[in-house]
């Protein structure tokens, strides 16, 4: 049978349970999603909406309440913890926001980019050679015996994208990788993010919530309360940036497009009040 | 793309692989030995073959199962092992440090405990002279011929090789000995008098001993001739010199008296000889380098004796009339110390006992003696060092066994601290693919390694340290001690068998904590509540449980049991207890930083500049906010605290009931037993030695009452009023009213005070009147009666009560049983009114000695001029200072110290080194908003301080409740009199500085090095 698609997801359902309160808080309720293989996709949405649980069942991080779920051909929702340990060392490669989350932060870049290479039983020299190239095509070739905390932030990122990529994955999954870098190092990062992607022909998914990073990828798909609620083409979205469209999740927090931020003065009170309808944001001078 | 390699397969294949190798090898080899076999049939190889055989058999096969099994368990790690371990050594070591510690203390402790026990046995005899076994034959009639001994010698002998003791006995000597005494004149007194000089027979070896060390004249050789054993003072009193000739009496009344007129039995002696005994060297034993003093080998009493080879005396004896030649043979054992097993004392006790039966049986059965008596001295010493043994065990466990419980705690909360930073790394491991089996492995491995170097570090450090508590000679000081350290093969597996024991249960520990599956979004919480034990109520649950345990451990039904209950019910309950009353206090941290800062908010804005509270109260906040962490390093720095005071206070304690115990038993200074209170003229002689301050005479009687089963007994002490309070020891809260009163009462004769508790269980009180009945002697009624013996009774007016009383109360009776023991105390002359026979009432001088005078040099003195019946009260004293004795209890408390300031120390470094670690991005930020660097240090200094400040408090409580305990737990056997609680303020106050300082340096290290970090680094490193 000739395969479609490289994901696909049917009937998605999370429910996390505190052990606790026994609370059960619905994450995913009934995801369907097809991703080509080497597409370069981006999941938006509000905070609490699904987006990092989506990413975490398929980085085989856990597992799902109900669905189906295949990434390549392994179906991923009836691994075991052993199975979706080796699908991770050998499917996935993973990139997080908080850069402690992507290096061990007590080692040297180079030995966190042959680690994944390690598990693999990749040999010696091919390790150290594979890792040098890697690190040369993130601009860190003169870094590379640098612990994490003697780099940048992009460069940490960076040096986070190389061991996510090092034991050449067929998934990449990026939560918030731009979240603690300035725009212009998101940028150069997003820009090494694509040509990755493209070079290895990899298939990429990246959460986020700034629109101007989700205009990077080819496709953008939108997560609100744990459904998706429609795909958008990435060209398409220009006309959403300029409408300066935000989302308010369920508790009202609401993310101002970084275009306006950078116009106000944060840190400081504003009024917010509501008028035939129409939410007012007013910032007193 | 990389072809991945199925890891599960690879290692299939390699453990495949690997068993083939061995099994092939196996199999060629033992293929190979039987081909060899058929073609050569030299013996020598086959000889050869059996050997590599056993060695393959005995060595090389289970190193390769060993193998196998360690390749099982880590191969699924080794290719993670590198980096892994690169990067958490650093967090290992740290955990380490506690293992180590661990380690040290178990080492410290088995060696130690071995070391000593190992000569305690000779050590503790150091001050016991009589360390041999006694046969005493008595009425045995003696004969002037060597024969005689060689019969009574050989029954020993043949006993001996029938219990293969051969080896055991170094020596053996036969004398015999009558009671006989003189009459010689006093020059510096001018009078006559009777002194004791028993007449004793000696065989060859003691002959030969005593004519090398003559001090005037010769050896007696021919019949009638003697040689004289005394002291110099009893020289100096008598005119016994060589060629002058002496009479020998023998006493022929039951009284005491009947000394005082020279009776017909006697006969004369010419002294040929003088050996004055306070110079004479001791009688060396065979095979021993300790001798012993000739007049206890003798048993006199004394210190005086007419002495003559066997033969002569012999002779001399049976000249004198009614002896008819009889006489008591003694034969010392002298039984070799060194072959004593210490370890195995309830073994040494039943051969002892053994052998002693035996000597008894076959001097009945093969010599026809019935009267034998066997003083084991040695038994003796043996049961007496087996209980003081148990003690100081009990003192050792006491405070090593929560001293390993804390430093096990220390490890565990040291992992913690390092946890977060290692399960981040485990994290990525895993988001990376690695399996649990893979992180098991790698954690096995690494806890092997660190295991080993902490075994190995531990025992070492274990070494030198008990080494040094072995010199322990008093509250931290280190003297010369005699004792050694002894490493031996049980000693060294006991301790690495408990070290390897600890380790496992402490990597165990971690290994599971870290296995957990943790969620990554757990970090950087802020701990504003109590650790997490406090939602289960442990420390209710540790009171609840030691306390149930402290009532069953005190249950009159298991008195009997005390020694197997103390060290499993008592102690596990003292600790338990003070464990939870140690965690319940914690529950008062937050109420007491809260309380600080309400004193830091000052209104005074100038005061509060000038003393930098804002940055105190800032500090002070902290610890609200880091409470789970705070509390649990409070729990540490609490117990730690409090083990070090119970480790000050319970040895002042028990000292001082070791102390009063022995004053109470002697009643005063020194005392002299069976003193002649008649001789008016002694105790002159006595009271005038300068150091002396003043002396009593008490004399004791039981008058006891039977009719039927029912007994009846009143224990009377008779004192002398005027000078009873300023001689003898008594505490104040042995009576209600103060001692002077109560003993103005006692001015009548047949006025008594009575025990309190004693009395009420007849019905009787103050005021009342009560008969005693008891059996009177009176010898002028032999002639009439035909007995002395009549029945009398005395009535006596109770006049007032007492608690305790030195000498008298030994136990109190409680129970209404048939037989009744009563103690009352009346004036001396009350005696007077009881016509009792002198063998019935035991006269004692009590004698106080100046303060600061050295007690042994004056009992030496009396001794001189009284004989050997003197006793003092430091020989009583089990822990006095520079003892042998004292070095263990002391080597305890050393240890605990020692112990303390390390663990001490260790925690607050541990803890202010990883609070900085985590909270550098916090420190970062307060640095780039402009806090100075000495604000910064003042504001960790004031969380610490307050901390410090709050366990010492809370330590010094719960201290004291442990010591109180653990004095109830050692006190147990002996309820009289009642231990008092002594603080030795000073040494408190001054270990409580050095732990306070020990940790205050601690704390002060990481937070120097905090202050001076790099801000942007922190920064940067974020989460």
């Amino acid at each position: 049978m000739k395969k479609l698609s490289f994901i696909e997801i049917q009937d998605l359902i999370k429910i996390y349970e505190s052990k606790e309160t026994f609370i059960r808080v619905p994450a995913l309720r009934g995801i369907e999603l097809e991703v080509k293989k080497g597409e370069f996709i981006s999941i938006i949405g509000p905070s609490g909406s699904g987006k990092t649980t989506l990413l975490l069942i398929l980085a085989g991080m856990t597992e799902p309440s109900a669905g189906y779920v295949r990434v390549d051909d392994i179906q991923i929702d009836k691994l075991d913890d052993t199975q979706r340990a080796y699908y991770r060392r050998n499917h996935v490669g993973t990139l997080w926001q908080l850069p402690s989350r992507n290096l061990i932060w007590e080692l040297p870049i180079i030995e966190n980019v042959e680690l994944p290479m390690r598990l693999l039983g990749v040999p010696r020299e091919q390790r150290k050679k594979l890792a040098k190239e890697l690190l040369k095509e993130v601009g860190l070739e003169t870094r590379m015996e640098h612990k994490p905390s003697q780099l940048s932030g992009g460069e940490v990122q960076r040096a986070g994208l190389a061991t996510a990529l090092a034991h050449q994955p067929k998934l990449l999954l990026a939560d918030e990788p731009t979240g603690e870098l300035d725009s212009h190092t998101a940028e150069e990062l997003l820009i090494y993010f694509r040509d990755l992607n493209k070079s290895y022909g990899i298939t990429a998914i990246m959460v986020t919530h700034d629109y101007f990073v989700a205009s990077k990828t080819n496709k953008i798909i939108q997560i609100v309360d744990g459904r998706i609620s429609g795909y958008n083409p990435a060209r398409e979205l220009e006309s959403l940036i300029d409408m300066n469209k935000v989302y308010i999740d369920r508790y009202g927090t609401i993310q101002l497009p970084k275009h306006i931020v950078e116009q106000i003065e944060t840190q400081k009170e504003i009024k917010v009040s509501m008028e035939n309808g129409k939410i007012i944001l007013e910032q007193n001078n | 793309m990389i072809n991945p390699i199925d890891e599960t397969k690879a290692r299939k294949v390699f453990l495949k692989s690997l068993f083939i190798i061995t099994r092939s090898f196996y199999y060629r080899f033992f293929q190979y030995s039987k081909v060899k076999q058929k073609i050569e049939k030299n013996k020598n190889i086959k000889y050869l073959f059996g050997v590599l055989l056993s060695i393959v058999f005995i060595w090389l096969i289970p190193f390769l199962l060993l193998l196998d099994f360690l390749l099982i368990l880590f191969l699924p790690s080794l290719h993670i092992f590198k980096p892994m371990f690169k990067a958490g050594w650093k967090f290992n070591l740290i955990t380490t440090v506690g293992v180590i510690l661990a380690v040290s203390i178990i080492s410290q402790y088995v060696f130690f405990i071995y070391s000593y026990q190992y000569q305690a046995f000779e050590l503790y005899l150091e001050d016991e002279p009589r360390t041999f076994i006694q046969a005493q034959i008595d009425s045995v009639h003696i004969e002037p011929s060597y024969t005689q001994t060689y019969l009574i010698d050989r029954i020993a002998d043949v006993t001996i090789q029938e219990m293969n003791l051969t080896n055991n006995i170094l020596q053996r000597d036969l004398f015999f000995k009558r009671g006989t005494f003189t009459s010689t004149y006093d020059p510096i007194a001018k009078q006559t008098y009777l002194p004791n000089l028993p007449l004793v027979g000696l065989t060859d070896r003691l002959s030969l001993f005593l004519s090398n060390h003559l001090t005037q004249g010769r050896f007696p050789e021919n019949f009638g001739e003697v040689l004289v054993f005394l002291s110099s003072n009893f020289y100096n009193h008598s005119t016994i010199r060589v060629n002058s000739t002496i009479n020998l009496y023998i006493p022929i009344s039951l009284l005491k008296q009947a000394s005082l007129s020279e009776p017909q039995a006697q006969t004369e002696v010419t002294v040929t000889g003088i050996v004055i005994s306070d110079n004479l060297t001791d009688f060396s034993v065979i095979g021993s380098d300790k001798g012993i003093p000739f007049d206890i080998f003798l048993n006199l009493y004394e210190g005086n004796a007419v002495l003559s080879p066997w033969t002569i005396a012999a002779r001399i004896l049976s000249s004198i009339q009614l002896t008819y030649g009889f006489a008591s043979i003694y034969e010392n054992l002298f039984y070799d110390i060194g072959t004593i097993d210490t370890f195995n004392l309830d073994g040494e006790i039943s051969k002892l006992k053994e052998l002693a039966i035996n000597l008894k049986d076959s001097y009945l059965q093969m010599g026809g003696y019935s009267g034998v008596d066997i003083n084991s001295y040695l038994l003796t010493a043996i049961e007496e060092f087996k209980d003081e043994y148990n003690l100081y065990q009990i003192f050792m466990f006491a405070f090593l066994a929560p001293i390993i419980i804390l430093t096990l705690i220390l490890t565990v909360y040291a992992a913690n601290l390092v946890r977060k930073k290692r399960e981040r790394q485990l994290t990525i491991l895993s988001e990376r693919g690695t399996t649990k089996i893979e992180i098991g492995s790698y954690l096995a491995l690494e806890s092997l390694i660190f295991g080993i170097i902490a075994l190995f570090l531990g025992i070492a450090l274990g070494i030198p340290v008990s080494a040094l508590l072995t010199k322990s000679s008093g509250f931290l000081s280190f003297g010369n001690q005699t004792s050694r350290l002894q490493i031996k093969i049980p000693s060294l597996s006991q301790a690495l068998f408990g070290s390897l024991l600890v380790i496992l249960i402490i990597q165990t520990f971690n290994v599971i904590t870290l296995l957990k599956t943790r969620s990554i979004e757990d970090y950087g919480k802020v701990e504003k509540t109590l650790p997490s034990f406090y939602r289960y109520y442990v420390d209710i649950i540790f009171i609840s449980t030691g306390g149930i345990l402290w009532v069953i451990y005190q249950l009159p039904i298991l008195s009997g049991f005390r020694d197997k209950t103390t060290k499993s019910i008592g102690i596990p309950a003292m600790i338990i207890l003070l464990f939870g009353i140690v965690l319940l206090i914690q529950r008062l941290l937050p109420i007491f930083s809260k309380s600080v800062l309400k004193l830091t908010q000052i209104p005074s804005d100038k005061l509060k500049k000038k003393l930098r509270l804002d940055i105190f109260s800032l500090g002070i906040k902290e610890i609200t906010r880091y409470q789970s962490s705070f509390v649990r390093s409070s729990v540490i720095l609490s117990l730690s605290f409090a083990i070090v005071v119970s480790a000050i206070v319970v040895p002042a304690s028990y000292q001082k009931f070791n102390i009063d115990g022995a004053y109470y038993d002697l009643g005063a200074d020194i005392v002299i037993e069976n003193f002649p209170i008649e001789n008016k003229f002694l105790i002159e002689e006595i009271e005038n030695i300068t150091e002396i301050q003043s002396t009593c005479i008490v004399k004791y009687a039981a008058l006891s009452d039977i009719s039927g089963d029912y007994a009846i007994t009143h224990a009377i002490l008779g004192i002398d009023l005027n000078k009873f309070a300023e001689t003898a020891f008594f505490r104040e809260d042995f009576v209600d009213h103060s001692l002077k009163q109560l003993l103005s009462l006692l001015k009548e004769d047949t006025r008594v005070i009575a025990q309190e508790d004693e009395i009420k269980t007849i019905n009787r009180g103050v005021g009342d009147s009560l008969i005693m009945g008891y059996r009177a002697y009176n010898e002028s009624r032999r002639g009439s009666d035909g007995s002395p013996f009549y029945r009398s009774n005395i009535s006596v007016e109770i006049v007032g009560l007492f608690k305790y009383w030195p000498i008298l109360v030994k136990d109190i009776s409680t129970t209404n049983t048939l037989s009744i023991l009563n103690h009352f105390v009346a004036n001396i002359s009350i005696f007077n009114k009881i016509e009792l026979s002198p063998l019935e009432i035991k006269d004692y001088l009590l004698i106080k000695v100046n303060q600061k005078e050295d007690i042994e040099e004056i009992t030496n003195k009396i001794k001189t001029i009284a004989g050997s019946n003197v006793e003092n009260v430091n020989s009583k004293i089990f822990v006095r200072e520079g003892s042998a004795r004292s070095s263990i209890l002391y080597s305890a408390i050393n240890s605990t110290l020692i112990m303390s300031f390390t663990i001490n120390s260790l925690i607050i470094a541990l803890y202010a080194s990883v609070q900085l670690i985590e909270r550098s991005r916090e420190i970062a930020t307060m640095k780039a908003i402009g806090v100075s660097k000495s604000q910064l240090l003042l504001l960790f200094l004031s969380e610490y301080a307050t901390l410090l400040i709050f366990s010492t408090i809370m330590g010094l409580l719960s201290g004291l409740f442990s010591s109180w305990m653990l004095m109830n737990i050692i006190t147990i056997n002996r309820s009289i009199p009642p231990f008092i609680m002594k603080f030795p303020m000073f040494y408190i106050v001054l270990v409580g500085l050095i732990l306070l300082l020990t940790a205050f340096i601690g704390a002060l290290i990481p937070s120097l090095t905090a202050t001076n970090k790099n801000i942007g680094t922190d920064l940067r490193q974020s989460s």
